[in-house]
């Protein structure tokens, strides 16, 4: 994708809002060139109105999903600073951090109240968890709206759980709170309007509705300033965000219908599967045929209770994985990206269930949990960015490797660190001698032993927090997650078992979370692309009830999906199938695969000799 | 967006002041040595173009360093402050930007602020440094004082730093900014630019006598279109400069144009040419140099040979224009105001040129300015009063020498600190002199009126001294080297108003906190015979005089006479008003009761000597008897034929020493221990 494509119809569109000063909303499919689309317009806004932007201090804003796409458009756009690309949080943050009292105000009348609200639905009175739960976060949130006014300044972190009386704001909060001062302050509007006379929105669908809403507000009015919404409601598939997107009353309506992304084939299922918008190839693509292969597997009806396979029940199904993989010749195949629905099914496949089982159990906090799939927790850390390449090289015989990884994370290697005046020989073979004894205690310690032994050598910056849990008693009680205390310290027990395990995950989990491995989920791969895709829908194994893929294909055959589950499907499923460029593979497990097969073929999803049976 | 009032606190003598300034011009007043050059200089300091000092900090706020280099008990370190204020449009592309320094979006404001403050980092880190350096000595001292150690390089910017707050209208307190975030802010809200005084026009050193020539050079390398730095440039300029001096006369024509607008007399028999003096060499340098061309005889002169007047004007033309036109070429993040500092442009311009100068400057700058953007705000030092005339009062500020707290008593008022008057908060009295409702503005510009054309160095000036007519005004300087002598050494101004318009100038005088002395006629008149003049002491006569009916509750001649002499020392010991009343004098043989009823009168009885042995005379003979003298001089000085100013005039040229009436020996004592505290002798005290 290069700036001196061709505009299509779309880009003209746009153009032409950008010079007559309208919002516009740019529905935009899956591989249509939306990135090219958004950039292309950014860079017609600063070659007409650049030089009067930065003369009145100015910018032109643009909101985008995550800090990847930010660092993409910044470098694309030459990190030019007439620009401020930010993920929404930090830009509204940025906006509204410094109006602490108004923040305070919005907290006091709006959302704790609502907060509050919801709690006391729960607060039956009855004796069950969820209303012993919500008893307490009534209790908590009363207390909050009374001390709110002591708070002396209110700060946006990534916590998971707002703490006002820390005057400490989650994600969700920060939205609802910034959303609700922009819809209620006029001069805000005013001053965002000024401020920021070009506001463009990418991933408008993964936008919340009270953001797009309160960006409306700020462009009501005929002139600048005006947004431009960038995103495709089929490619919505986080909860509570806008999915269909609107501008504000005068905004035009553009969609884009190219695709330079999928071969004919992928295109063709693309285009049977999604209503609303028809894409044309319309780049080198038109050229490739390519191909859709799917086999309906028959699984067995499974018998583990609560709907889920007994182990040898699972055992079955991950043979017959294989064997569909042997009918595509595709078990050998190099670079192909495997899309599963949950980590779960990673894990067992990848070998890390029972680090997966802890990081996702009772000890584990939702941010440890997200810690430990960007792997960033403080616990794997000294695993993933030390001890793991330090066995790699040491396995590999790789010296130089070995060295640097002790000079990139040990203190004592440091360029300017305690070892830096002696010969290097002596160095190395300290650093190899620290090695070898690392290496004996991975192959027959626990965790602890390894950490211990670098502590001990000095080896690693070890933060307060991993030093306390290793030189404190492991807990004796048993964890009660009704016990407040408990709650808060859960991460004991995490680290507590953790310590216990030995190392025979860590390889296999090291290679999944620094993505050496052809495995993802199927939520992960947004905006990614892949020449082959295997895509595995098992609704028994990944067990998440809000989505079946039985249900929302097969209706005729597995039963009517809910209407949640049924959206929330197809999106994910028209995501997975979008990230292929040439072959896509579709493996569906189906406890009636004849029956399948048939609904599939008459609703013309696929024709019947693109589907396989595997029994 | 407009820079609407600035607050000094703790900068030399300026402890705590407040200057508002005008969407236009605004132009500091006030005597030598009233802080007019530290409020720019404070300004200057905080935008980050000149360095702090330590005798930056007022003398007390010193003495409170001191104090806590000596290890005592220091509750707030001083801190040098300026407050910048904006006026706000809610409704302008800037507002974007003005909510940086907002901390609520609750209310609407037009008004927001930027505090800079030179605060101490670290006490600890401090004192430690000063006692490292300078160590406890055995008396307990460290030899040299904090301030001392603060003098030395670099460790008053070691030690201090710049933070920066919000002001809000509606916020109490100042909020804390980022310091990064300060400084940005800062520098997107204002651009100030200097024009000094010091502008070494009048340099006789050679190498400095084409500094105009510099400044255009300057000019037109940073804002006129350039020669592309191209070979081509070069070959242009190789085969012929003249090509170049026409580029110059063609780009230099509208300054050239708004030079000759300036109203210098001889640029109507010279023009000024801007001639090409490369050589390839030093070609992209841009090496200019300025001729005077004579069109008659097409002789050129070199800048050198010009009229210091004429250089200076036109250096102050280019510089501003300069200033200008730099902020308006700022092609990110223009600073949404820029103030144009422009420090005694009157140096070396005659007085025409003096009076034409601001608007001539303002309209340079409005026609430089593209439509919808703002030209700068000037900001105008003088010490001219012919710049002052052509001003409105409400665009001055009178910067005015004070002491501090109330001095403690016998201790001499030390007039080392500065308060600042902004006209456009005066407003004079609604009543006139008869009771009737006067217009301020009618009044105002009564007073401005009659300032300028007087030529009245009021704002200069460190007392005031407003008198009856001529004779007063003729006889003045003798008067005070006669009674007051000390007086010779401080800056007066006389103001002949006449009793009627005194009242007028005192709510003036009273506004900007002059000392002043009226001198003034009791003026009796009969109540009983259609208030006739009428001698002083008549039973029944009252004062027709209209400032002493207002100043004093009782109009009777008797009842004024009867006025102790702190009675005349009014508005809070800033106004003394002197006038005639009876005094006792030898007269053939006997001590009589004399009471003059205008100065000529009190003249008389106070040298009778003089007069009845003929070395002065009023044009009669002085009859013997006592009521018939009175009524003689009372009869002679009411005359027609009498001609005071001829009386004045005689009474300068005699080589007699005459006797000052006493009501005006008494009012010029009072002035010259007004502005010259007699010294209190400590020994004396003990």
């Amino acid at each position: 994708m290069t700036s001196n494509m061709i505009p299509t119809q779309a880009d003209i569109q746009i153009s032409e809002c950008l010079e007559t000063s309208r919002s516009f909303a740019v529905v935009a499919g899956a591989g249509s060139g939306k990135t090219t689309s958004l950039v292309e317009a950014l860079k017609q806004v600063r070659e007409q109105r650049g030089q009067e932007l930065r003369q009145a201090g100015q910018r032109i804003v643009c909101i985008t999903y995550t800090n990847r796409a930010v660092d993409v458009i910044s470098s694309r756009l030459k990190f030019d600073d007439l620009f401020l690309i930010s993920t929404l949080h930090s830009f509204l943050w940025g906006e509204i951090s410094r109006f602490q009292n108004d923040i305070r105000e919005a907290l006091k009348s709006k959302i704790i109240p609502g907060h509050l609200e919801k709690a006391q639905e729960k607060n039956t009175g009855r004796d069950t968890k969820t209303a012993r739960k919500a008893k307490v976060k009534v209790d908590q949130l009363s207390i909050a709206l009374e001390t709110i006014d002591e708070v002396a300044k209110f700060r946006y972190t990534e916590a998971a759980a707002s703490n006002y009386v820390d005057g400490i704001i989650n994600h969700d909060d920060m939205i609802d709170i910034a959303a609700h001062l922009i819809l209620t302050k006029p001069v805000l509007r005013k001053a965002l309007g000024f401020k920021f006379p070009y506001i463009f929105v990418d991933e408008a669908q993964d936008t919340f509705d009270n953001v797009v809403e309160a960006l409306n507000a700020v462009c009501a009015d005929e002139g600048l300033p005006i947004v431009g919404y960038f995103g495709d409601p089929m490619q919505q598939i986080y909860d509570k965000r806008a999915g269909s997107f609107f501008g504000p009353a005068e905004a035009v309506n553009i969609t884009k219908t190219e695709n330079f992304r999928c071969s004919i084939s992928v295109l063709n299922l693309l285009n049977a599967f999604r209503k609303d918008v028809k894409q044309i190839p319309a780049g080198e693509n038109a050229e490739r045929v390519g191909s859709v292969e799917m086999i309906i597997i028959q699984a067995p009806t499974p018998t583990g209770g609560r709907g889920r396979y007994s182990d040898e029940e699972l055992t079955q199904v991950t043979s017959k994985f294989d064997e569909a993989l042997e009918m595509w010749d595709w078990k050998n195949r190099e670079g192909v990206k495997r899309l599963f629905l949950v980590r779960q099914m990673i894990a067992r496949r990848q070998g890390f269930t029972d680090l997966h089982a802890l990081y996702t159990g009772p000890f584990a906090s939702s941010k440890a949990q997200d810690e430990y799939q960007a792997g960033t927790h403080v616990l794997l850390k000294p695993i993933i960015e030390f001890l793991y390449p330090l066995i790699e090289a040491l396995k590999n015989d790789e010296k130089k490797a070995l060295i640097e990884v002790f000079r990139k994370v040990s203190p004592q290697f440091h360029p300017q660190g305690t070892n830096a005046e002696k010969p290097f020989k002596a160095v190395l073979s300290q650093a190899l001698e620290h090695a070898e004894a690392l290496s004996k205690l991975w192959e027959g310690g626990t965790i602890r032993d390894l950490l211990l032994y670098c502590h001990k050598h000095a080896l690693l910056d070890f933060s307060d927090r991993l030093i306390g849990h290793l030189k404190r008693k492991p807990r004796d009680e048993d964890f009660d997650d009704e016990n407040p205390d408990h709650v808060i310290e859960k991460g004991d027990w995490l680290a507590d078992a953790y310590f216990m395990m030995s190392t025979s995950e860590m390889t296999n989990y090291v290679q999944f979370a620094t993505d050496n491995t052809p495995l993802s989920t199927q939520h992960g791969v947004k905006g990614e692309e892949y020449n082959d895709v295997l895509v595995v829908f098992d609704d028994v194994e990944a067990a998440w009830n809000q989505y079946s893929f039985r249900k929302t294909l097969t209706p005729g055959t597995a039963g009517e999906a809910s209407e949640g589950q049924r959206e929330k499907t197809e999106k994910l499923a028209y995501v997975c199938f979008s990230r292929a460029e040439d072959n896509l593979r579709i493996l569906f497990f189906s406890q009636d695969a004849e029956a399948s097969k048939r609904e599939l073929v008459a609703v013309q999803f696929l024709s019947t000799d693109q589907i396989n049976i595997l029994n | 967006m407009r820079l609407s009032k600035i607050g000094i606190r703790n900068f030399r003598r300026l402890k705590n002041v407040v200057v508002s300034f005008e969407i236009d011009e605004t132009v500091f007043v006030g005597p030598n040595n009233s802080g007019k050059t530290s409020a720019t200089a404070a300004v200057r300091s905080f935008l980050g173009r000149r360095e702090f000092k330590i005798h930056d900090f007022s003398a007390c706020e010193i003495n409170s360093l001191d104090s806590f280099g000596a290890g005592e008990e220091v509750e707030t370190i001083p801190s040098i402050q300026l407050d910048l204020w904006f006026s706000v449009d809610p409704n302008h592309i800037s507002f974007g930007q003005v909510i940086s320094l907002s901390t609520g979006v609750s209310v609407d404001f037009t008004e927001i602020g930027i505090q800079c403050s030179l605060e101490l980092k670290s006490r600890g880190d401090l004192l430690d440094d000063y006692r490292a350096a300078f160590p406890e000595q055995e008396d307990g001292n460290h030899g040299r004082s904090l301030s001392h150690f603060l003098g030395l390089e670099g460790k008053l910017k070691q030690h201090f730093h710049i933070s920066y707050y919000s002001l809000e209208s509606t916020v109490e307190d100042p909020t804390p900014l980022d310091p990064s975030e300060g400084k940005r802010v800062l520098q997107r809200f204002l651009r100030a630019d200097f024009v000094d005084a010091q502008r070494n026009i009048d340099d006789e050193n050679a190498t400095r006598s084409n500094k105009l020539s510099e400044a255009f050079a300057a000019y037109y390398k940073d804002n006129l279109d350039q020669a592309e730095t191209s070979e081509e440039a070069i070959v242009i300029i190789d085969k012929n400069n003249e090509e170049l001096s026409k580029h110059y006369k063609k780009h230099f024509k509208n300054l050239m144009g708004t030079i000759r607008g300036l109203g210098v007399p001889q640029i109507n028999d010279r023009e000024l040419r801007v001639i090409s003096a490369l050589s390839p060499q030093d070609a992209l340098k841009g090496n200019t140099e300025l001729y005077y061309n004579d069109p008659d005889s097409e002789h050129a002169l070199p800048e050198a040979y010009n009229g210091l007047g004429f250089k200076n004007l036109v250096f102050m033309a280019v510089q501003i224009d300069h200033h200008h036109r730099q902020w308006l070429a700022t092609e990110e993040n223009r600073p949404l105001c820029h103030v144009i500092f422009v420090e005694e442009p009157e140096v070396h311009l005659h007085v025409q040129v003096q009076q034409t100068f601001i608007r001539n400057m303002w309209s340079l700058l409005q026609d430089a300015s593209p439509e919808g953007v703002n030209a700068p705000q000037l900001a105008i030092t003088t010490h001219s009063s012919h710049i002052l005339d052509t001003v409105d009062f409400s665009k001055v500020r009178y910067f005015r020498r004070c002491g501090g707290e109330e001095a403690p008593a016998g201790a001499i008022a030390k007039h080392d600190l500065t308060t600042i008057h902004s006209l456009r908060d005066f407003a004079p009295e609604e009543i006139d002199d008869e009771g009737n409702e006067v217009d301020p503005k009618v009044a105002i510009a009564f007073l401005q009126k009659y300032l300028k054309l007087t030529h009245c160095d009021l704002f200069f000036a460190d007392a005031a001294i407003l008198v009856e007519g001529t004779v007063e005004k003729l006889l003045l300087p003798k008067m005070i080297e006669n009674a007051a002598p000390m007086l010779n050494s401080n800056y007066l101004t006389t103001l002949e108003v006449g009793g009627a318009y005194a009242l007028r100038f005192a709510g003036l005088l009273g506004f900007l906190h002059i000392p002043y002395l009226v001198i003034t006629d009791i003026d009796a008149v009969d109540p009983a015979n259609n208030r006739k003049a009428c001698r002083s002491d008549q039973p029944n006569a009252v004062t027709s005089n209209a400032s002493l009916k207002n100043f004093f509750p009782d109009v009777a001649i008797a009842a004024l006479d009867a006025v102790p002499n702190s009675d005349q020392i009014q508005s809070d010991g800033n106004r003394y008003v002197a006038f005639q009343k009876s005094e006792i004098a030898e007269w053939q043989g006997a001590n009589r009761k004399f009471h003059g009823r205008t100065l000529e009168e009190t003249f008389v009885y106070g040298n009778l000597l003089h007069f009845s042995n003929g070395t002065l005379s009023i044009g009669v003979e002085l009859p013997a008897e006592y009521d018939e003298l009175i009524e003689a001089v009372f009869k002679r000085i009411g005359s027609r034929s009498f001609k005071k100013t001829e009386f004045a005039l005689d009474l300068l040229s005699t080589d007699d020493e005459w006797t000052t009436p006493t009501y005006i020996s008494d009012g010029l004592i009072w002035l010259q221990n007004r502005l010259n505290p007699p010294v209190p002798n400590p020994e004396a005290a003990q």
